[in-house]
């Protein structure tokens, strides 16, 4: 019997860096042909205009292949305090994830709004995804939710900046990662021989259609992690993560 | 985890890859400073990954090089007498016409090397920058490629006015980022001395098949980045693109071979 893949992050809307085709279908056939089974989906539009405007077209796209995709909220702490009532809304309604993306809204870790988002999600008991690409982001990110419970989902981590990764995930055991750019030999050895109980927190995570999904994948099966941590990684992990309730014991 | 998804993986790639031959074009041998937190593999590996994967050639830089011209280019010419498929890059620096000028004379005639590399980390490494059109002028006595990587709009254009000063060499741009990947196309359509090298890690979906609309088959090249980057990731982009068998071909093996067997 196949493992059924269950992707972290995949992207439907608008790219405006260059033409590509992002729409729904595009993400569904890219699903189909690689052996996605499911994914967690973003609206672009959240990122780069409304997030508001995005949880409700990612919404609808989950209600309507609801085999397929899991909705996945952006949230926007420029849109303080707005954004802390939108969190509660997309929780009711089922959204199994937040999203953050600093570095494409342009605004720093270290940010008050965003702090108290985070705390406003820690409170719904929803995990955080935030992309950290830059040196001192992962650092600053955990001085940020030093008292938070709700597993948190470090993006964009590459080789450049995994020791920073490897660093924060070792003191503190809600922060997971994504696989996406880790695509060095050896880097995601490292994550689970480095880490507590590293092969449990590493997720898989494609960004297809955008990226090339092979390209995410292949780095994961060639790895040297046991068959059983490719399972993990390829969608044990998530399933867990997204069920997981949130103690104050961890 | 069972078997399956492993194979169906395998075989996804494989229908489209196992039959074709592949010349890498850039591989990295040492450290990188920039990623100390993973340790870059043994270069046994190489000749690991060249067998499984039926690459004829692979042509490695020296991170070291960048910092240490002499020693660094030493070291790979060493290193490269392991494997009859390796090759190198000659690392050679804009901030040093003189030594580079010199390093070139002793190497650029020998077949185990590709041609000459220009790391433009920052705008400061532009081969725009004071020494570099100097470096480029004696660079085309050899005739050999020169491979330009591209970090910002910048680099970006002092490359391609590189390649328009300098028309009888070819430059192979290797862009860092994804922004400078998708900049690329535009800015080399019409100067067509300029090829592109994309890498996995910055390449956005469909890059491989834009860079053919845009350049044409005969301009897009292929790497894994070996040393770097696994290079089943590099596998994966050219086996996800929407290109035919023969545009494929061009890409991963027949474009690569025409360049190195020009240069020699």
């Amino acid at each position: 019997m196949a493992i059924p893949i269950f992707d972290a992050c995949t992207l439907f809307g608008p790219w405006p860096q260059h033409e590509v085709d992002l729409s729904v279908e595009s993400l569904l056939a890219n699903m189909a042909q690689s052996g996605i089974t499911r994914s967690l989906a973003t609206a672009t539009i959240g990122i780069f205009h409304d997030y508001r405007q995005g949880n409700i077209e990612t919404l609808q796209a989950a209600k309507a292949n609801p085999q397929q995709l899991f909705p996945v909220a952006t949230l926007d702490p420029r849109a303080y305090p707005e954004c802390l009532d939108e969190a509660e809304a997309r929780a009711g309604e089922g959204f199994r994830l937040f999203r953050f993306f600093p570095e494409r809204q342009c605004w720093p870790i270290r940010f008050a709004p965003f702090r108290e988002l985070l705390q406003k999600c820690d409170s719904l008991g929803i995990p955080v995804a935030v992309t950290v690409g830059d040196a001192g982001d992962i650092s600053a990110l955990a001085g940020e939710v030093t008292f938070t419970q709700a597993p948190l989902l470090l993006a964009g981590v590459t080789p450049s900046n995994l020791g920073e990764a490897l660093a924060v995930m070792k003191s503190d055991t809600k922060f997971y990662l994504e696989t996406t750019a880790l695509l060095s030999p050896g880097a995601l050895e490292a994550v689970r021989d480095i880490v507590p109980s590293g092969a449990e927190r590493l997720v898989f995570a494609s960004y297809s259609p955008l990226r090339y999904l092979s390209t995410a994948l292949g780095p994961v099966l060639a790895s040297g992690l046991s068959e059983d941590d490719k399972a993990l990684v390829l969608g044990g992990n998530l399933r867990r993560l997204l069920t997981k309730p949130v103690t104050n014991d961890e | 985890m069972s078997g399956s998804a492993d194979s169906s993986f395998i075989i996804h790639t494989s229908s489209v890859l196992l039959t074709m031959p592949l010349i890498d074009l850039q591989c990295h041998f040492g450290v990188r400073p920039g990623a100390l937190a993973v340790r870059p593999p043994e270069l046994a590996a190489a000749s690991t990954y060249a067998d499984e994967s039926g690459v004829e050639t692979l042509c490695f830089a020296s991170d070291e090089a960048t910092t240490d011209l002499d020693g660094g280019n030493i070291r790979l010419a060493n290193a490269l007498g392991g494997d009859a498929r390796f090759r190198g890059w000659l690392t050679l620096s804009v901030h040093q016409p003189d030594a580079s000028q010199t390093i070139a004379r002793g190497c650029l005639t020998r077949s185990r090397w590709v041609g000459a590399r220009f790391d433009q980390a920052n705008d400061n490494d532009a081969v725009s920058a004071a020494g570099g059109p100097t470096v480029l002028n004696a660079l085309r006595r050899y005739g050999r490629p020169v491979l330009l990587t591209v970090n910002s709009p910048v680099t970006l254009h002092a490359a391609i006015q590189a390649a328009r000063e300098f028309t009888t060499l070819r430059f192979l741009l290797a862009p860092q980022n994804e922004e400078t990947s998708s900049d690329a196309l535009p800015a080399m359509k019409e100067t067509i001395n300029t090829l592109l090298l994309p890498s996995a890690a910055y390449s956005e979906r469909d890059l491989l098949a834009q860079a053919i609309a845009t350049l044409g088959e005969r301009r897009v090249l292929w790497c894994s980045n070996w040393g770097r980057l696994h290079p089943t990731a590099a596998l994966g982009m050219l086996a996800d693109s929407a290109v035919n068998k023969l545009q494929r071909d061009r890409i991963a093996h027949r474009n690569a071979r025409d360049l190195l067997t020009d240069s020699d």
